[in-house]
């Protein structure tokens, strides 16, 4: 069993796609951690303890390789943003997109 | 059992062969819709999982249950606050929190409390629970090799719980018998009617352990005065009416001398002894109720710095008595490859350890 520390923005699934390769080790990644919310947010500053064999060892080699660390978690600025709904995406023709 | 994603993903693609309407869709790997029913199987999966750890725990009265519920329990109130702590007191209850029937079911009253005041009433932080079958118990005469320490403590039809807590970083067992009076009660107020549920909590086994350690001079210290005594002790053969002579004289200057207190630590750093620090690390870290594996070990001390051979010669191991009572002769363990300690846990106060340490130079001696 080792440890690592998050990177800013990661989730725990994101952990446990850099970590084993698959997000199917989530549960574990939890239990082994003595966590049960899955949709909690884990933080920069606490380790989490890693160890098991990975899921799918091709992918932990590719981002290892690469030196690539998912993040995928959505920062506050992102939500505000996507809460804002605007622009061509968000209009709909005829409602708030009308050509005069 | 959950599926895994792809055993659901496939579900979805063998349904979705059955729809002829769909036959037009693309079949690039990357297909928008393969993506979806990429989700779709992810969230079946998340839910299948959730689903199949609340089964785990909440199926009423199986062998996980007892366990989730004594880890659940709840003894006493925190510190610092008044007795009564302004809830009624079940008058039947050893218990000083009180137990109270809501939603189907007893729980703890824990209004009132912080999240940390009932963090610490949660006294059980390691419990295994265990039954045995029929089969072991109609067959006494059988040989026992495996099951060491369980087999004379399991009986059929009856429950067995362990449990232990924390106490300054070390497991230890709860205090009996306030604490396990009260977890006593606790258990006997939930179970079915009918069944026998044994709780013990115990003090850890004791454990002698003798090696021979065949170790990297250069990184770990031995005085060379105590090499040839360490040698003849690692001997497995009888010895010879010279050896014999030899190591009863060594034994003597002992008495006046004794071995070096260094030996077996590293050059570098007199405090660490990797031999010691890795046999206490690889007991600390079994898990509770699970077994002492002799290879394991072994494999432990291997990865130690500085160690060459290491090989483990002898395996004592008694149950702890109370320590007003005479202390339980060691039992030779040593032909049996893993066994479970009975109280779930080994003791490391009683760990004993005896090291023969040499120096790993035999490649030399022949020349």
């Amino acid at each position: 069993m080792g440890t690592i520390k998050p990177q800013e923005n990661q989730n725990i699934f994101d952990i446990s796609l850099q970590e084993y390769g698959s997000i199917e080790k989530v549960f574990d990644l939890l239990e082994d951690n003595d966590q049960f919310n899955i949709t909690e947010d884990i933080s920069v500053y606490k380790d989490l303890k890693i160890g098991r064999e990975a899921f799918k060892k091709d992918i932990v080699e590719y981002y290892n390789s690469r030196n690539l660390k998912p993040a995928t978690s959505i920062t506050d600025e992102e939500q505000y943003l996507l809460n804002d709904y605007s622009g061509i995406d968000y209009m709909i023709i005829e409602d708030d997109f009308i050509i005069y | 059992m959950a599926r895994t994603i792809a055993e659901i993903q496939n579900e979805i693609l063998i349904e979705k062969g059955k729809q002829p309407s769909l036959n037009g869709l693309t079949d690039s790997k990357t297909a928008i819709w393969k993506l979806w029913t990429n989700i779709v199987a992810t969230a079946i999966w998340v839910h299948e999982k959730i689903v199949e750890k609340n089964a785990l725990i909440s199926r009423p009265h199986t062998l996980n249950w007892y366990r989730e519920q004594a880890l659940n329990f709840h003894y006493g109130k925190p510190l610092g606050q008044d007795s009564s702590n302004g809830m009624p007191l079940d008058p039947d209850s050893s218990n000083r929190m009180a137990l109270i029937w809501k939603d189907g079911s007893y729980q703890f009253d824990t209004t009132n409390l912080t999240e940390d005041e009932i963090e610490q009433s949660k006294i059980i932080k390691h419990c295994a629970v265990s039954e045995i079958d029929l089969g072991t118990v109609l067959k006494p005469n059988k040989e026992i090799e495996e099951i060491f320490s369980d087999y004379f403590h399991n009986k059929v039809g009856v429950v067995f719980i362990k449990v232990a807590t924390v106490k300054e970083g070390k497991i230890s067992r709860i205090d009996v018998p306030n604490e396990l009076f009260a977890l006593k009660e606790y258990i006997a107020k939930i179970k079915d009617a009918g069944n026998q549920v044994h709780i013990t909590s115990d003090q850890g086994d004791r454990l002698k352990l003798s090696l021979n350690v065949y170790i990297d001079p250069l990184s770990i210290f031995i005085n060379p005065k105590d090499i040839e005594y360490y040698q003849l002790k690692s001997l497995s053969r009888a010895l010879e009416a010279d050896e014999q002579a030899k190591l009863t004289k060594y034994e003597e200057d002992l008495l006046k001398k004794p071995l070096d207190p260094r030996n077996g630590s590293l050059i570098l750093n007199e405090k660490t002894f990797p031999v010691l620090d890795a046999i206490e690390n690889h007991l600390k870290n079994i898990e509770f109720n699970g077994a002492f594996v002799k290879t394991f070990l072994v494999d432990a001390i291997q990865k130690a710095p500085g160690i060459k051979i290491p090989i483990l010669t002898k395996t004592e191991t008694a149950w702890a008595t109370n320590p007003s009572d005479k202390p339980e002769d060691l039992t030779d363990v040593t032909k049996i490859e893993y066994f479970i300690p009975n109280a779930g846990y080994f003791d490391m106060d009683t760990l004993q350890v005896e090291v023969n340490y040499i120096p790993y130079t035999f490649y030399r001696d022949k020349q």
